[in-house]
């Protein structure tokens, strides 16, 4: 132990204090909120933890049970055969379009992965602050980490649904092109939806409690307004105005870029997937806003 | 050098909520949660220096807690600045960190890297923290499987296991056996030698007094004072005793009082070899310990004993009139008045509690027993760190060595 002080101390800064009578008491206020840039350097600084609290994360979702971590690709799976079955008793196929060639089970596997992404995010990151509620009270660490935890333990077992998408799609035939690569910007912005989604509902979650039933219902109406078990094309031509709608969901874009990328071999346009980007952008520089505006009170509140 | 840790002005409020509406519906329908704000921490200023160990005592809901929060950036102040040079570890709790699913050995990483240290600071002392922990092979079992008596110590190795530049401590100690809280306190004195400067909070007044050079107090989120630490703690004291006459308890050590009352204590003074009254001594003084009693009865079966109680520790010693071979005392109507005397006091720095009972020759009538009300410190100034319970009086003799 040496006595030099480091050159780039900690620093919390309140307000300025007013000039005080002797006795007297300054306003209530809020303490001032952190700038993106703090938390950024913040982050970095603990990405050690991060990377403990994937690993936790991961660890723990199916811990108990005898296949653990195997329901994490074994849940998709039997979700496909339910929907796939199902379909094919009612003789009903929702694939269409340019992806009519795909077995129903390929085109609702290569959506549900991306979709598994957003969903993980945003079920899981919303009760993320509050449900770590006695780390928060007791330690700290820069609290995005939560959210961020979540949403990159989500990205690593899709790495894990992806391989099974390949060898599944291997298996039928339709083997990946070199198309599949961009597989990794498509699920980079989805990440990036998620996180900022995430960093919403977390610091909403700590003032509404609430919150976290209500998102899962959301959910599944997300589930239904983003074409994952069914094609655009389907509906073009009774509802064009639903579908219009549709692409205003950037999850849309996504999905559809992610099959042609994986499933078909084809090189998607550029321009939904840019909507999906600026999203992501905005939603995570508000989100980020918005979480370090509260982001002070937290180890209050949880 | 400037200081390690340097509080500026610090204003902190916290809201009590009467209703807190946390769901959706009470939001919508009432708009408004009901709650009150209030300060927690008042224009609260404080430096720590390098190699400080600083001690922050108060009663509850004084800020002490606060405060330390506001040092480890858990909570934010409204107004003012807190500076820290260095990082800082925060043991606010035994166990920050733990995961009930996971093993041993990914709590270790999980905590460790929670308690701010990287990856390879915590692979660098883990062998170390296991063989701390005494776990042996069981680093690798679920921590739900294990006993209280383990993950206290697995929780315990972890967190004294870093490198702190900073250290903050809010009560962990009071946790524990005693062999546990001995640890505790050797791995602390430890962290002061090295001269990481330490904040403790705690109501154990006597490990405060054993630890800290300086003490802060704190009262209704204001610094009452600050400065050194007998004296500080002797205020404190002295305060709420006054605060709370005739409510024995207040203090954690103040025990009760009870006896039928026909003979009272009604003080115990402490005395120096010139017969002035001090509550400060060094160990090897002289000291006089008078008795102030009062009777409204005439006996002449009367025992009188005290003992003296480390504070944080255990009775030290205990005797009476009897001991020393002196025959019952005989008490008229009115005052009296009895001495002890101690040629050279056997005790190291620290504080001490002074319990007096008067009862009959039989033990079965007590009169008057006070328990822990009075006290006095040794400050062992001048003198350096020595161990054990007790200062050996006596004299070095040293020939034939240089000089």
């Amino acid at each position: 132990m040496t006595g030099v002080v480091e050159a780039t101390p900690t620093r919390v800064v309140g307000n300025r204090v007013p000039d005080l009578a002797p006795g007297e008491e300054p306003p209530l206020n809020e303490p001032p909120a952190r700038s993106i840039g703090e938390s950024l350097r913040e982050v970095r600084t603990a990405r050690d933890l991060l990377f403990q609290m994937v690993r936790r994360d991961l660890a723990t979702k199916h811990a108990g049970s005898v296949l653990g971590f195997f329901w994490s690709l074994l849940t998709p799976m039997l979700t496909v055969a339910v929907y796939a079955t199902v379909f094919w008793i009612m003789g009903f196929t929702p694939t269409a379009g340019e992806f009519k060639d795909l077995p129903f089970a390929l085109f609702f596997f290569g959506g549900l992965v991306v979709w598994n992404v957003m969903n993980a995010g945003l079920a899981g990151g919303t009760g993320s602050v509050v449900g770590q509620g006695f780390l928060v009270r007791k330690i700290y660490f820069p609290r995005e980490l939560l959210p961020l935890a979540v949403v990159l333990s989500g990205v690593v077992t899709f790495l894990f649904e992806f391989a099974v998408l390949v060898v599944f799609q291997c298996i039928l035939g339709h083997y990946p092109h070199w198309t599949i690569v961009l597989a990794v910007p498509i699920i980079a912005i989805t990440a990036l939806l998620a996180f900022g989604a995430s960093l919403f509902l977390s610091a909403m979650n700590v003032y509404f409690r609430d919150l976290q039933h209500f998102i899962n219902v959301a959910l599944q109406l997300l589930f239904w307004a983003a074409p994952i078990i069914y094609d655009v094309s389907l509906i073009q031509q009774q509802h064009p105005g639903a579908v219009k709608l549709l692409r205003l969901n950037p999850l849309t874009g996504l999905l559809i870029g992610f099959r042609e990328a994986v499933l078909l071999g084809k090189v998607p346009g550029p321009w939904a997937l840019l909507y999906a980007l600026a999203w992501g952008v905005v939603l995570v520089l508000g989100g980020w806003w918005y979480f370090n505006r509260h982001e002070r009170r937290m180890a209050e509140l949880v | 050098m400037a200081p390690v840790i340097e509080v500026d002005r610090v204003w902190k409020s916290y809201r009590a909520y009467e209703e807190r509406s946390s769901t959706l519906k009470e939001t919508i329908l009432k708009r408004r949660s009901k709650y009150h704000e209030f300060w927690a921490l008042k224009d609260v200023s404080m430096a720590v220096e390098h190699g400080e160990m600083v001690g922050v005592i108060g009663s509850n809901g004084s800020g002490k807690s606060t405060l330390l929060k506001c040092l480890a950036k858990i909570i934010a102040p409204n107004y003012g600045a807190v500076t820290v040079h260095g990082k800082v570890s925060a043991l606010l709790e035994l166990g920050t960190g733990f995961h009930q699913e996971l093993t041993g050995r990914e709590n270790v990483f999980l905590a460790g890297t929670t308690l701010g240290q990287t990856k390879r600071q915590v692979e660098e002392r883990f062998d170390e923290i296991v063989r701390f922990s005494g776990l042996g092979d069981f680093i690798d079992s679920p921590v739900k499987n294990y006993s209280s008596g383990m993950y206290a110590r697995l929780a315990f190795a972890v967190a004294i296991n870093v490198d702190p530049e900073v250290l903050l401590i809010d009560e962990v100690l009071a946790v524990g056996d005693e062999e546990f809280q001995n640890r505790c306190y050797e791995r602390l004195y430890e962290f002061r030698r090295q001269g990481v400067p330490i904040v403790f909070v705690s109501h154990a007044l006597g490990a405060v007094r054993n630890l800290c050079s300086r003490v802060v107090w704190l009262e209704k989120g204001r610094v009452m004072m600050d400065g050194e630490a007998n004296k500080v703690i002797d205020a404190y004291v002295e305060t709420v005793r006054r605060e709370h006459d005739g409510d024995p308890g207040a203090l954690e050590h103040l025990g009760e009082r009870y006896g039928n009352g026909e003979i009272t204590i009604e003080a115990i003074e402490f005395l120096d070899a010139d017969g002035e009254t001090r509550s400060v001594f060094e160990p090897g003084e002289r000291m006089t310990l008078r008795f102030r009693l009062s009777s409204s009865v005439r006996r002449d079966d009367v025992v009188l004993a005290f003992s003296i109680h480390r504070e944080g520790g255990g009775d030290l010693v205990g005797i009476n009139t009897l001991t020393h071979g002196l025959s019952p005392l005989k008490f008229d109507e009115g005052p009296g008045v009895v001495e002890y005397s101690i040629d050279s006091l056997p005790l190291w720095k620290g504080g001490y509690r002074v319990t007096a009972i008067v009862h009959d020759l039989s033990s079965v009538t007590t009169f008057d027993c006070r328990q822990q009300e009075f006290g006095f410190s040794i400050a062992g100034t001048g003198l350096g760190d020595g161990a054990g319970l007790m200062f050996l009086p006596g004299h070095w003799d040293v020939d034939g060595l240089r000089g």
